[in-house]
């Protein structure tokens, strides 16, 4: 009997763990458009990536990045930043852009659709979304521009941030933004930024 | 008598054309704002540059100074689309941009609403430059200095596209765009294109 009540407990933990495994989100070494989290230069070059500089070192090394494996259909620009140990911890896309759209309809549009997308994967995020008083829609994108108006939502799994947001170059041009940030890395970095800063002093 | 008859039908054509050419004359005027017109908005817009430079003296950087930055650059727009409007009128020349759009033609009622929003923004600007007038520094004036500046600019890209409205130019963008030609453009795709669920 006890033999007979072992032998079922372990089929269940058979059939119960491996299923309980799949429905867990698999380990975010992926990031985006083909790439690993922690990758070098070398490692991303290795696949065919075109690395340019790229100016501003707030996120340590950074390049603008063409060729990738994959890319979202309608992204003009991805910035890879390496921090200061040469590893991919941060990557930003930028939108073409959406003109003669002042009341940000197209733009708005769009980021809905990545938004959707994003919650699938990645949960439901944080939405801001603050209009100036101004709210009628035909000044949205202007009110973008010169930052009285913000719209961007936030996602935050286990081991990574991400953000959607929405710009404007113009009073009449949009663009989306995306921002994937691996958390782990990220507080690396953060670490080696406040170091070198204290023994610039 | 037939002769008559050919010189009266003549002056008849002779006028009928005449009165075509003026209404045509006229309703070309009537539709397109004057050079006149024109002038004064100029003048206004040169007017409120020199007050946002002054403004700009004040302050070394920061917040202010890139807000009075980012209003200077759209009124420096707003001129130079204003004047090459006014060397086309001049010319008696069509401008034609160069941009994947066509012009803006605002109705009058467009217009007004426009003018509306201006004015309330206006309104809103002075009640927040009495506001700041109150402190004399310290967080409190420099956020109320914040608000100011936020106010200006507001109005200056109002203006912006009312005068876009107007005058019915394509307002470009405010940053420059890239020196890149199309052609190198093309080539420097980031990536292959992909759906998006799959590019995650």
């Amino acid at each position: 009997m006890r033999t007979l009540f072992c032998f079922a407990f372990c089929l269940l933990m058979a059939i119960h763990y491996p299923a309980h495994a799949a429905e867990e989100k698999p380990a975010s070494d992926g990031a985006p458009f083909g790439l690993s989290w922690g990758m070098s230069t070398a490692e991303v070059k290795a696949l065919g990536v075109e690395l340019s500089d790229f100016p501003g070192k707030d996120w340590g090394s950074s390049f603008r990045a063409t060729n990738l494996p994959k890319v979202i259909a309608d992204a003009e620009t991805v910035v890879l930043s390496f921090g200061f140990d040469d590893k991919l911890w941060r990557i930003v896309a930028i939108s073409r852009p959406f003109e003669n759209d002042p009341s940000g309809g197209a733009t708005l549009a769009r980021y809905d659709e990545l938004n959707k997308i994003l919650t699938e994967k990645y949960g439901k995020g944080h939405s801001v979304q603050r209009v100036d008083q101004y709210s009628d829609q035909k000044y949205f994108l202007m009110h973008i521009q010169g930052g009285q108006s913000v719209w961007f939502t936030d996602y935050d799994t286990a081991d990574l941030t991400i953000q959607l947001g929405i710009g404007a170059t113009d009073l009449s041009t949009g663009f989306w933004r995306l921002i994937f940030t691996q958390k782990a890395l990220e507080a690396d970095f953060k670490k080696a930024k406040s170091s070198g800063e204290k023994g610039a002093l | 008598m037939a002769s008559l008859g050919k010189v009266a039908a003549v002056w008849l054509a002779a006028l009928v054309v005449a009165f075509c050419a003026t209404t045509a004359l006229l309703v070309y005027l009537e539709v397109q704002p004057s050079t006149k017109e024109l002038d004064t908005d100029i003048a206004a817009v040169r007017s409120e540059i020199a007050a946002a430079e002054k403004d700009a003296s004040k302050y070394e950087g920061g917040l202010l100074r890139s807000m009075i930055d980012l209003r200077l650059q759209v009124l420096k727009t707003t001129e130079a689309m204003l004047q090459q409007k006014r060397s086309s009128y001049l010319r008696r020349i069509t401008l034609n941009y160069n941009v994947p759009s066509g012009p803006i033609t605002a109705l009058k009622r467009d217009l007004n609403a426009m003018n509306s929003d201006i004015a309330n923004a206006q309104a809103k600007l002075e009640a927040d430059e009495k506001e700041a007038a109150r402190y004399t520094g310290g967080l409190i004036q420099g956020l109320a200095l914040a608000t100011v500046a936020t106010d200006n600019l507001t109005i200056a890209q109002l203006n912006l596209a009312y005068y876009g409205a107007k005058y019915g130019f394509v307002v470009p963008p405010i940053n420059p765009p890239s020196s890149k030609s199309p052609g190198e453009k093309k080539e420097n795709k980031p990536g292959v294109p992909v759906k998006d669920r799959d590019a995650f």
